[in-house]
């Protein structure tokens, strides 16, 4: 049942990909004295052809910074967008297809990232996903899992973080947030129940932009869980650093 | 619709243009600042040049793909495995991945010769994982089929994640290599060698196990 659902789900895509490759294509004049196209969508692949100025060229799809483009005697290949900006539209205007850079970087919206690190001893492993509604204020979803020695945990938090200089380059953060933390001992060691508790955290970090869509955090938190056995509430020192990307 | 737009930055362009050359005529005007319009350059840059036909070009940077094959589980033999793999190419070389599959453990070489209880339940024997990894495509190139040419990558690949086996979930990591021959312009077919290393104490001491997975897989880009 849930493999025949994968695969209609895959043909679907199938689908999408196949209108996709029939839709009409964006026609560039080259305005730069020569652009290359090469085999392939990456610097390594070696240049098939160098479309001259004034010549037109059919824009097909994009791959990362790449563009497969066809000449008009019908030879195809992948240019790069640097070399794409030396182009221009039917219309006279300049090809501009906006690199990622900085300036969209501090103008994110959605941020998605993996984490890895410490927590308490345990290894960690972080999912995240932000949401960026003010250049200041995100709101952070966080799933975790925690492998110890003796049990394993997931752990599910909501945060929201607050960055002070967000233009710059290594941009600290603050957080506070409150979660939800599932502990199941190991079945070879110990027989003991499950554990489940909420949890509060607070903590700080910090994020640096790497190029592209990719950007480096790393944190420490300090989280309370209250545990509901005793009156004493564990407290638990967490760092991690990963690396996320951002739309 | 497009001469209306030419019209409207005209009228943006030439608007404060006109303030600027009406100020100097008007000293009442000039000597109180009467809002952001004076203050404009007499060359406003055209803000609204951006075409949107660019941003319509297909970008291609995602990939989905089933991938079925083989996996050793160590101690417990090998079976077949499913996978599912979803990956964002971030740069020419660089892609990141997320990926979830399953399999299933057999009996040890010791259950069979002493032919004594189950070492696991049959649930326990379920294997099932998840993986966030890197991958990096280091040979980059081309194979030629038929006279056609088409580009392919040998990539790395490694990371981390958890498997579900034995009962117990397990921090595993994971490298290896692939192979991705792209067929279409959509579509994509792989070969994978991948190597999962967990740490398993079912079998009398806690050992890291190697678990050697190999697979083929179609992918769609979109």
């Amino acid at each position: 049942m849930r493999i025949t659902a994968v695969f209609l789900l895959l043909a679907q895509l199938c689908a999408i990909g196949w209108a996709h490759a029939k839709d009409g294509a964006l026609q560039v004049r080259v305005a730069a004295v020569f652009v290359e196209l090469h085999a392939g969508p990456g610097s390594d692949y070696p240049v098939l052809y160098s479309a001259a100025r004034s010549e037109k060229l059919l824009v097909y799809e994009r791959k990362t910074d790449w563009f497969r483009v066809r000449t008009v005697t019908g030879t195809e290949g992948w240019v790069h967008l640097s070399e794409m900006e030396q182009t221009v539209l039917s219309n006279g205007q300049r090809f501009d297809a906006q690199a990622i850079t900085s300036a969209e970087y501090e103008a994110r919206t959605w941020e998605f990232g993996v984490l890895g690190g410490d927590f308490e001893g345990s290894t960690n492993i972080t999912m995240y996903g932000d949401w960026h509604f003010t250049p200041n204020l995100s709101t952070e979803l966080g799933l975790s899992q925690i492998f110890g020695n003796y049990s394993n945990s997931w752990a599910a938090n909501l945060n929201l973080m607050h960055q002070a200089w967000p233009h710059w380059r290594i941009s600290p953060f603050f957080t506070l947030g409150v979660g939800y933390i599932s502990t199941t001992p190991k079945s070879t060691l110990v027989q003991a129940p499950d554990l489940d508790d909420y949890s509060a955290n607070v903590g700080i970090g910090a994020r640096m932009y790497l190029t592209r869509r990719f950007l480096i955090r790393a944190d420490y938190r300090n989280t309370i869980v209250f545990t509901d056995d005793d009156d004493t509430n564990e407290n638990i020192d967490e760092w991690k650093i990963g690396i996320g990307f951002f739309f | 619709m497009e001469n209306w737009h030419r019209v409207l930055l005209l009228g943006r362009c030439l608007g404060p243009l006109w303030l600027a050359l009406l100020a100097p005529t008007v000293p009442a005007l000039a000597a109180e600042p009467i809002g952001p319009a004076t203050e404009q350059p007499i060359f406003e840059p055209q803000v609204e040049r951006r075409d949107v036909a660019v941003d319509k070009i297909d970008t291609e940077d995602f990939e989905v793909g089933l991938f079925f094959g083989v996996m050793s589980i160590e101690d417990f033999g090998s079976n077949s495995v499913y996978a599912l793999r979803f990956a964002y190419h971030i740069t020419e070389g660089l892609f990141a991945e997320l990926g979830a599959g399953m399999s299933q453990g057999g009996k040890t070489s010791y259950e069979n010769l002493s032919q004594g209880l189950p070492l696991l339940s049959d649930e326990e024997r379920e294997l099932f994982y998840y993986d966030l990894s890197l991958g990096y495509n280091l040979f980059p190139g081309e194979s030629f089929i038929g006279g056609k040419a088409f580009n392919t990558a040998l990539y790395l690949i490694g990371g981390v994640g958890n498997t579900k086996f034995a009962g117990d979930e397990r921090f595993t990591i994971n490298f290896g290599a692939g192979y991705r021959f792209i067929a279409t312009d959509w579509l994509a077919l792989h070969g994978a060698v991948r190597d999962y290393l967990f740490n398993i104490d079912v079998t009398g001491e806690d050992k890291l196990t190697n678990n050697i997975q190999l697979t083929l897989g179609a992918t769609v880009f979109f």
